[in-house]
């Protein structure tokens, strides 16, 4: 299958790099993306940069508090934002001709925001923690998840911070966070849909091209010791609910490994009629929900075994076919049955990408991110070449007893 | 390129609308069945969720296993969603396998075999699934919202039914169910792809033409006018209380459909825009999220709702405020400026809604199952458009029903609940489990 899109970079003269994806279309997304996540975060301090981006919305000089959401969304438009361990994604989708009005509001808080109301909006941040971690055992699940497959790396600490990290978080902070890290030489913007490019250009130089570039003081200096043995933790809330979960830390996303390690947690559990599904679910009745996927990171992420069990079943039973399963493949390899079935569902799903504004914005946005841009049109065709061979050899290197991290909710 | 609409007409009624759309070379569809919970006889609620559940769980000639791995072969996204007044099978596929993925779909549809050791799989499931739930604050307070709202009504209960009536369900409870309220209920199928409307039209009629007798009939009951005024307390090991409160929203073929779309989206619909948002949580910080919203659950009213989470210290003040923004609303209605905000929100979110396939799919659904001209959104949109503030003074007086709220709240354990009597004095306040 041939990818029919082109993307368009321009780089300004402060380092701001953009990419525009032309789209027949009546709407435009923009996305810009600053390269600062919970990563750069250090102890005390967790929280940060996800209540740095609740701010970003608290106003400029220009801009009352929630003025920037009101405007995109009288002008037809949406806008949200999100904050990950790796980066703070703003995006909004508007009709096209009301582009001009998002980048000048893009351009004006990337170094005009007021910080106002501060001590409100983190009540509001730790009710979003108590809501969405605390009184979620989804969320208690997921936070506790993370603390047991690092042990020093900041990917297992929660994105949102603890509420003590949050309570101790000055204005000052968030406005040293800002002036580190919201800075042209360390983001970068995405663009699909129906443009007009050189105005669009015109227009971002107008606005962004005025911002100074700084210097870059970027903390990146991440670290985690070679897991030597398992890590085992139960979370006893004397419910219904049991989860469990398996990790093992795996590759970047631009590491080489990355792609048949896709392939293998496909294989495994990434589809209805995977093996995990067919054997947990569908045969031994002893899970409810199961799925196998890797994160996309920028640093080594984890390859996640989740599974909802049966409140009948044992944890143990559970994670004895999760083995079984493993050393079946390491010593039988993948039927080509499978990876065809998995090459065909990652080509479906790249074209259903390709029907939408934010699906291509997003799509450029995560390659560029991982500094993989060129292999986005390469991508369809890097899967084909992959080998059954490859994705058992990738399973050998990674999935080791050793390097398993467990986690028991029940 | 939306205005060119295919229409046709099966001799046993079901109705087809199609969009092609050559863009990217897939196809989507969906089949509606009017159907829903409210079907499930007393005492074996759930029966329409565990049925649904089962249809793909293996046919006369194929396994469960087979049926998943078939949509997985061709990459095909493969979906039933139910809900308490339709079942929908969503389909999306690359072009080369429509014709594939519509046959096999339609086998499975035809001759599912209900297994029994299927069956006592997927109860074991549903009720695991049950019992879940009820750990969850915001799944749980939903489907208490619910039971108080449409009390005394096939309505009421969870679609997936209670432990105790999912055990007491049988095989032929299920068998004769799928023939009777599902296979033999009003359908429609609305789709979008890059193939013709020929062949679209040719492999439907070729396949949905076989089944006969298709009814539109809907179960005759009471529903109240305002509801009955009751709060229900559920006490869990929560450190913030959620909340649910509500009353009856419109048919959305009323006249005054539009008004509430708009003012819905002014009062705390419209997220950052929303009154409720600005006041609640960006000026007091008392909430993380806080909203109202509305949607129609024909042939009967759907409900309106008010929902936050806050913690138990801003709980009052919280709920001090939500009521007044209300009283405030209901009695002034929105201001001008408000409403040409909105109008502004509204116009952009056809090219928006209308961008991806399964987008355009289900606005042609939702014009089936609700009866609209296939272009509903455009029509609604001019409404929108034309709307005056004078016009909203007898609306939000006669809508915005802040007496008559009903609702669910779930408190942290050690909570008093009676202070929920301060704010609705003529209310029943039951604590249940």
């Amino acid at each position: 299958m041939k990818v029919k899109f082109e993307i368009k970079k321009h780089v300004l003269n402060n380092g701001l790099k953009i990419f525009l994806v032309p789209m027949k279309r009546e709407i435009v997304s923009f996305y810009l993306v600053y390269k600062v996540g919970s990563r750069n975060e250090i102890e005390g301090k967790r929280g940060v940069s996800h209540l740095l981006e609740h701010m970003m919305f608290k106003g400029t000089f220009k801009l009352k508090p929630e003025e920037f959401s009101r405007i995109i969304q009288k002008m037809g438009g949406d806008s949200n934002a999100f904050t990950t361990e790796d980066f703070t994604l703003y995006y909004e989708t508007v009709p096209s001709d009301a582009i001009y009005k998002v980048i000048e509001m893009e351009a004006d808080r990337m170094e005009n925001i007021r910080f106002n109301e501060f001590e409100s909006e983190k009540k509001v941040v730790i009710e979003e923690r108590r809501e969405r971690m605390e009184n979620s055992p989804y969320g208690r699940f997921w936070e506790n998840f993370s603390l047991i497959s690092y042990s020093v790396h900041p990917y297992r600490y929660p994105i949102i911070g603890f509420e003590r990290d949050l309570l101790n978080i000055k204005k000052s902070d968030l406005v040293r966070w800002y002036n580190t890290y919201y800075t042209t030489n360390n983001a970068f913007i995405v663009m699909s849909g129906g443009l007009d490019e050189r105005k669009v250009i015109k227009h971002i130089e107008k606005t962004f091209g005025k911002i100074k570039k700084k210097r870059k003081k970027v903390f990146e200096n991440f670290f985690e010791p070679e897991q030597k043995g398992e890590r085992k933790m139960v979370l006893k809330e004397k419910g219904m609910l049991k989860i469990l979960g398996i990790s093992f830390q795996i590759v970047p996303f631009n590491h080489p490994d990355f792609l048949p390690l896709s392939i293998f947690s496909s294989i495994m559990g990434g589809t209805e009629s995977s093996r995990f599904n067919k054997i947990l679910v569908l045969e031994k009745n002893l899970s409810n929900v199961v799925t196998t996927f890797c994160e996309e990171k920028l640093d080594n992420g984890l390859f996640i075994f989740y599974s909802i069990i049966n409140r009948d079943s044992n944890f143990d039973d559970v994670i004895e076919v999760f083995w079984k399963e493993i050393e079946k493949i390491k010593e039988e390899g993948i039927k080509q049955s499978e990876l065809n079935k998995v090459k065909n569902m990652f080509s479906s799903e790249f074209l259903y990408r390709l029907q939408s504004t934010k699906g291509l914005a997003h799509m450029v946005s995560h390659f560029e991110l991982h500094g993989v841009l060129d292999k986005l049109f390469t991508y369809l065709d890097e899967i084909e070449k992959l080998k059954a061979s490859d994705v058992v050899s990738v399973c050998k290197k990674y999935i080791k007893k050793e390097r398993a991290n467990y986690l028991m909710l029940c | 390129m939306l205005k060119k609409i295919e229409k046709a007409l099966l001799p046993n009624g079901i109705k087809i609308y199609y969009l092609k759309n050559k863009e990217l070379p897939i196809v989507s569809f969906a089949i509606g069945i009017e159907t829903g919970s409210y079907l499930d006889p007393k005492d074996k609620e759930g029966l329409f969720y565990l049925t649904s559940s089962l249809i793909d769980k293996g046919s006369d000639n194929l396994s469960s296993f087979e049926i998943r791995e078939f949509f997985d072969n061709v990459g095909a996204k493969f979906n039933i969603v139910v809900s308490k007044n339709l079942l929908c099978i969503e389909v999306l596929c690359k072009e080369e396998f429509f014709e594939k993925v519509f046959d096999f779909l339609f086998d499975i549809l035809i001759s599912p075999s209900f297994k029994e050791e299927e069956i006592i799989k997927e109860k074991e499931r549903v009720i695991s699934e049950i019992l879940q739930e009820e750990e969850d604050p915001e799944s749980l307070i939903s489907k208490r919202f619910y039971e108080v709202l449409y009390k005394g009504t096939p309505l009421s209960h969870p679609l997936e039914g209670y432990v105790k009536s999912l055990e007491s369900i049988k095989r032929d409870d299920i068998v004769s169910f799928y023939k009777e309220k599902i296979l033999r209920r009003e359908m429609y199928v609305a789709g979008t792809g890059s193939i013709d409307f020929g062949k679209f039209f040719k492999k439907i009629e070729d396949k949905l033409s076989k089944l006969k007798g298709l009814k539109e009939d809907f179960p005759k009951f009471e529903i109240r006018d305002k509801p009955e005024k009751i709060i229900l307390v559920l006490k869990r090991k929560v450190n913030q209380v959620f909340l649910k409160l509500g009353h009856f929203s419109l048919h959305r073929k009323d006249k005054d459909y539009p008004k509430l779309i708009l003012s819905n989206y002014i009062l705390g619909g419209g997220a950052f825009a929303s009154r409720l948002f600005n006041r609640i949580r960006n000026e007091m910080g008392y909430v993380y999220s806080v909203y109202s919203k509305f949607f129609p659950l024909e042939p009967f009213k759907g409900p309106l709702i008010y929902s936050f989470q806050t913690g138990i210290e801003n709980f009052k003040p919280a709920l001090e405020l939500l009521i007044k923004e209300i009283k405030r609303f209901k009695l002034k209605g929105p201001f001008k400026k408000e409403i040409e905000e909105a109008k502004g929100f509204f116009k952009g979110t056809i090219p928006r809604e209308t961008e991806t396939y399964p987008q355009i799919t289900n606005m042609l659904l939702s014009a089936l199952k609700y009866k609209l001209e296939p272009l509903f959104m455009w029509s609604t949109l001019s409404e929108i458009m034309k709307l005056k503030k004078k016009e909203f003074s007898e609306f939000t007086q006669k809508f915005y029903d802040y007496e008559n709220l009903c609702g669910a709240v779930i408190v942290p354990e050690n909570y008093n609940a009676l202070i929920l009597k301060e704010f609705f004095p003529e209310h029943k306040i039951v604590e249940k489990l």
